[in-house]
């Protein structure tokens, strides 16, 4: 059919998002919630203090400078995850105040890979050509890690460099989306998915050498968003989703690490203090501190081991209350509304890919680690987006939601002018 | 680019799962929230398995039952009252599943959904639960079963408020006996026996054949029978009684508690119709006392042949009843016929004012019925004197044990309009009822006569 | 000291929650109400017919099957023939395996290729240009406001003589005009129109034209590719014609002269 009717709506003047307004508020509440942890015990913690300092300067910084120097109109984005990583921040200092600054170097390296991996994402021709070059990366790293790795928490995944450990699974997930993603002449003219099979294989199964079936788990439903969008090749995904059910029933066969896991799915109160102790601990405590909490600082949950990483939900809970844990966890469904959203009116294929993977990612992760915690599904520990204690998920964290942004034409206010002007 | 942007929507079904399971996750907070803050292993309410800050437990008089002091949990002062009220109140470890510890978990701690036990902490103080036991007379109630095992129950059967739940044996929750597994002295003293126990009734079941005679047997008040000291059944068996009646009418073989008269009597009506008549009496169905489930009182007649329907009809053979169940037939009796169900803890007061759940065990004129033949039995037996301005009715019942001595059965009621309370009394391998049991309900009925 | 901090924690759990509700919730909310506007990019006119096939995304998959952006139902085109997408350097075509080839000035191309404004793409047999809208719209314009200019002048000549005239629609692009001899005419393709028009972009009855007292109104009669005046759409209600107009059928582009020729 002949030219579609384009209309284009009548532009109505949008409000223009209160950006500073908001960036108070987020302040306010950082500074509130930070108090009882600086000022809670006899002397004032001048070395969380300082960090929180440092943390408060940053997020003003990075506002500043992306409204007036990088011409940034749409921060929302931002707002949410500097919201989430304040939280998570407060929470690691009031248990283990000693990790504090640790968290907030890891903020500051992942506000610079946000900013760094939108520069790249700006255009389709750079990640291109990136791109193999990242996939080699990525199944190095991975290999690398298999190689070097020490066993921590039943699971081999982490490199010890100097003081800092680094979890490779995290950096690769973001690897494993710029991958995946690919411009639409890609898509059209290699139509089979077998590079992109293999690439996967490699990272999953380097993942079940290292024993870390969450971040496994993760990857591979991420994988079957990719390969649906790439191909929308059912009958291709349904088989290798029944391969993969196949070989989760001959991991639960064969290593019994994993099935006790699912002896105590569904029945933790019957080994409350055997396998079902972490979920137990989060379920009482989540439901002892009520919709407003009982006060940082205050709940009992974080003397229970993992309490500041795979646990946090239920520090949140008890200590902040149900409205913000719930709050931050509906936060990201509607961060994946929006990405959805980005998707259908991206500027290229790479960025639809991009930002439903992310978005997928973000979800499935948090679901696991949410779900997990409160015994809805079985207990994989996989970190809390943005939350929990961890440096290379927290770069992680902020790389998804860089692909997230970089879907949106407004990030890139020169590309929009091309768009907007005529 | 339409056809990948269209396969985006893979993500709205991530996300609907998502929100899916974010509603489950709040709805089972929302459900279930109570049971999990008040878990035993949350460490804000209990220290080495014991409950140490929640509110008071309180009896009708406001007497301290258990409280929280620095961070630990005291009982009353007195140890008789402690021990007396132990089953009523609950232990802090959660052994007595059905105490006021457990039941009122979530009151007692001060829990709420909105506000989960931010309370309890900042001020170390939960909310108070008020019993409806009186503590004093429990005490006298405990004392007057002597050590025995056994139980007493006294309710008023108008409102359905418990004033005495005794179970015995119990034990000093503040000094727990070492051998309190070993000793048999001490077997299932976790249970309270009112509530969850289940004893052959013996005579006491003559009044479930007596009302199924009433309601079955036309001319039943002028049928006599008689007895020479056992009754020979049509074919063949026998069912001994206690004594040598001779010719007796249908009132005085409920006083005298004749067995050759009801085993008659049961034989005649059947093993359907008897079981018909204790399943309309509260047989085979459990109560729900402030949350805590009774155990049912049984009666399993189907394989019963002639003589052992005789003997059932007299209260032995396999059945098995429950205190509290009789304690409400005694209030049905009394009270034309129903009665609502027995509560222990005030707050249920409030919550069933306005929707009080009636149990209406018998028919309204063979209520009236049994509440003449039992006031009578009180007069021409037990002795008016030992309930003395309450125009009391009863029964005995002195079920006999293989190897051991009997269990010595009472359960009454008083009919006089201002004092409408009904009691059962068990006490366990001691005796004869009339010479066990009536005593130790005289005793608390006079005892609660004097208090009010 | 101790007291105000106790104070503090006692209405910041309050003040938290409701914090967390207000920040959460209008980022939440301004990302989710986020409107995005639609643009089109660039035109395939298809030589001929000269039927202007708009591009609306920066990627578009060109092809015979329905689930292409761009649609042709053409014997000579792959189902997945190629794609057209908008790079930092400007707009490229891409074959995408298809059997027939893509062409571009005649050439067949091995990789990506630039497309630039005016060049013939041709996907098998079938040929176009390729119009980048932003040149496209700016040469129109410009196009539009010359001949404005031009008729404002013939107008303030002819004003003084106060004559009755009669106006025209200009096909400038098939160097054609229709003269609007009556007070109220249909446009269409179809043979019982005041005017026809033979291109496939238009309707059987596409618009209306009429004289009300004085003035020229334009009316869309439901058509199925629209009509646009100076490139907004008509769609319901009527629209004032004055000289120098464009009007677009279905994408085909007519010019309005109110003065063609004196009555």
């Amino acid at each position: 059919m002949p030219e579609k009717k384009v209309t284009a709506k009548p532009k109505k003047k949008q409000q223009p998002f209160a950006w500073v307004s908001m960036l108070f508020f987020v302040s306010a509440f950082q500074i509130i919630s930070a108090l009882p942890v600086i000022f809670g015990s006899e002397e004032i913690n001048r070395e969380i203090l300082f960090t929180f300092g440092g943390f408060l300067a940053l997020e003003w910084g990075y506002f500043i400078c992306a409204r007036f120097l990088a011409e940034q109109r749409a921060t929302e984005l931002e707002i949410i995850a500097f919201m989430l990583s304040g939280i998570g921040l407060v929470t690691v200092a009031s248990v283990k105040p000693e990790y504090a600054f640790k968290q907030f170097i890891a903020i500051c390296i992942g506000l610079t890979g946000f900013i760094a991996l939108l520069g790249i994402m700006r255009n389709v021709e750079v990640i291109s050509l990136l791109r193999p070059v990242v996939a080699v990366g990525a199944v190095g790293l991975l290999g690398l890690n298999l190689v070097l790795a020490r066993t921590i928490n039943g699971a081999l995944n982490w490199i010890e460099i100097g003081s800092f450990s680094i979890q490779p699974s995290e950096l690769v997930k973001v690897a494993f989306i710029f991958v995946g993603a690919a411009s639409l002449e890609k898509l059209q003219s290699t139509r089979s998915l077998t590079k992109y099979i293999i690439f996967s294989l490699g990272c999953i199964g380097a993942l079940f050498l290292m024993r870390d079936f969450g971040t496994a788990l993760i990857f591979f439903a991420t994988f079957m968003v990719i390969a649906f969008l790439r191909s929308g090749d059912i009958k291709t995904i349904g088989l290798l989703s029944a391969v993969a059910v196949v070989g989760a029933a001959m991991i639960i066969y064969f290593r019994p690490h994993v099935a006790s896991r699912f002896e105590t799915y569904r029945h933790v109160w019957e080994y409350a203090n055997e396998g079902g102790f972490q979920q137990t601990r989060v379920l009482i405590y989540a439901s002892s501190g009520g919709l407003f909490g009982l006060g940082i600082g205050e709940g009992r949950l974080k003397n229970v081991f993992a309490s500041t990483t795979d646990l946090i939900f239920g520090i949140i809970c008890e200590e902040w209350g149900m409205i913000v844990a719930f709050c931050v966890v509906l936060c990201f469904a509607f961060v994946a509304v929006y990405a959805l959203r980005l998707a259908r009116n991206a500027r290229s294929t790479v960025y639809t890919i991009a930002a439903v993977a992310s978005a997928a990612m973000l979800l499935v992760q948090l679901a696991l680690n949410v779900f997990g915690v409160t015994d809805l599904l079985p207990l994989t520990g996989v970190t809390l987006p943005f939350i929990s204690r961890g440096g290379t998920s927290m770069i992680c964290s902020w790389a998804l939601f860089a692909f997230i942004k970089s879907a949106d034409i407004k990030t890139y206010p020169k590309l929009e002018k091309q768009m907007d002007d005529a | 680019m339409n056809t990948v942007t269209k396969r985006a929507y893979v993500l709205l079904g991530i996300i609907i799962a998502f929100m899916v399971g974010i509603g489950i996750l709040a709805g089972s907070f929302f459900v279930n929230g109570d049971i999990w803050a008040t878990s035993r292993y949350n460490g804000h309410l209990y220290s080495a398995g014991q409950i140490t800050n929640a509110g008071k437990i309180l009896d009708r008089n406001g007497v301290v039952l258990a409280q929280s002091v620095d961070g630990k949990r005291v009982y009353n002062r007195s140890r008789s009252i402690r021990i007396s009220t132990l089953h009523a109140v609950g232990d802090t470890y959660g052994y007595i599943a059905y105490g006021a510890h457990s039941l009122c978990r979530d009151k007692l701690t001060g829990y709420s959904f909105v506000n989960g036990i931010y309370d309890l902490i900042k001020t170390g103080e939960g909310s108070d639960v008020k019993l409806t036991i009186d503590a004093e007379l429990c005490k006298t109630a405990y004392n007057a079963l002597n050590g025995k095992k056994g139980a007493v129950g006294v309710y008023n059967y108008k409102t359905g408020e418990i004033i005495c739940m005794v179970s015995s044996m119990s034990y000093d929750p503040e000094n727990k006996p070492d051998d309190i597994e070993t000793n048999e002295k001490y077997e299932a003293v976790y249970v309270n026996r009112l509530l969850n126990g289940v004893f052959t009734p013996g005579s006491v079941f003559k009044t479930v054949t007596a009302a199924c005679a009433i309601e079955n047997i036309p001319d039943i008040n002028s049928r006599t029978f008689n007895c020479t000291g056992a009754y020979k059944t049509p074919q063949g068996g026998e069912v001994i009684c206690n004594n040598t009646h001779g010719k007796i009418d249908f009132q005085t073989a409920l006083t005298k508690s004749c067995n050759s008269a009801f085993a008659q009597l049961g034989i005649e009506l059947g093993n359907k119709k008897l079981t018909e008549t204790a399943e309309k009496m509260g047989f085979g169905k459990s109560f729900n006392v402030s949350g805590v489930k009774t155990s049912p009182s049984r009666i399993d007649l189907k394989e019963a042949v002639e003589i052992d329907t005789g003997w059932a009809a007299i209260g032995q053979y396999t059945t098995l009843v429950n205190p509290l169940n009789f304690m409400m037939i005694a209030g049905c009796i009394a009270s034309g016929g129903s009665t609502p169900t027995p509560y222990f803890v005030q707050e249920a007061l409030t919550e069933i004012t306005g929707n009080l759940s009636t149990n209406s065990l018998l028919n309204e004129s063979t209520a009236n019925t049994l509440k003449t033949m039992m006031r009578n039995n009180v007069i021409n037996n037990y002795g008016d004197s030992r309930f003395p301005g309450m125009e009391f009715g009863g029964k005995t019942g002195t079920a006999q044990i293989s190897g051991e001595k009997s269990h010595a059965w009472f359960f009454g009621f008083s009919c006089a309009e201002d004092f409408p309370y009904a009691i059962v009394v068990v006490s366990e391998n001691s005796g004869g009822g009339s010479e066990i049991a009536v005593p130790i309900a005289s005793k608390v009925m006079k005892e609660l006569k004097n208090s009010l | 000291m101790e007291d105000m901090l106790d104070y503090t924690v006692l209405v910041s759990r309050y003040l938290l929650a409701g914090l967390a509700v207000l920040v959460l919730g209008s980022c939440v909310f301004s990302l989710v109400t986020r409107r995005f506007g639609k643009r089109v990019g660039s035109y395939l006119v298809q030589k001929g017919s000269k039927t202007r096939y708009p591009l609306t995304r920066w990627e578009n998959a060109i092809g015979r099957s329905k689930t292409c952006d761009l649609v042709f139902d053409t014997a000579s085109v792959s189902r997945f023939h190629a794609v057209i997408s908008k790079r930092r350097t400007g707009w490229v075509v891409a074959d995408t395996n298809s059997r027939t080839g893509v062409f571009v000035n005649g050439e067949k191309i091995e990789k990506v290729t630039k497309l630039n404004h005016g060049d013939t793409v041709a996907f098998g047999t079938a040929a176009f240009w390729f119009a980048d809208a932003d040149v496209d719209d700016r040469e129109r314009a410009e196009e539009a406001k010359r001949l404005k200019a031009q008729r404002a002048a013939a107008k303030n000549a002819k004003q003084n003589k106060q004559a009755v005239f009669i106006p025209a629609l200009i096909d400038e692009a098939a160097e054609k005009s229709y003269v609007l001899g009556c007070e109220s005419c249909i446009i269409g393709r179809s043979p019982d129109c005041d005017i026809r028009v033979k291109y496939p972009a238009v309707n059987s009855q596409h618009a209306k034209i009429y004289k009300n007292g004085s003035a020229w109104f334009i009316e869309d009669l439901n058509s199925t590719t629209g009509t646009k005046v100076n490139a907004r759409a008509v769609s319901g209600g009527r629209r004032r014609l004055r000289d120098g107009d464009i009007i677009g059928l279905g994408g085909v582009i007519f010019v309005f002269d109110e003065r063609y020729k004196k009555q």
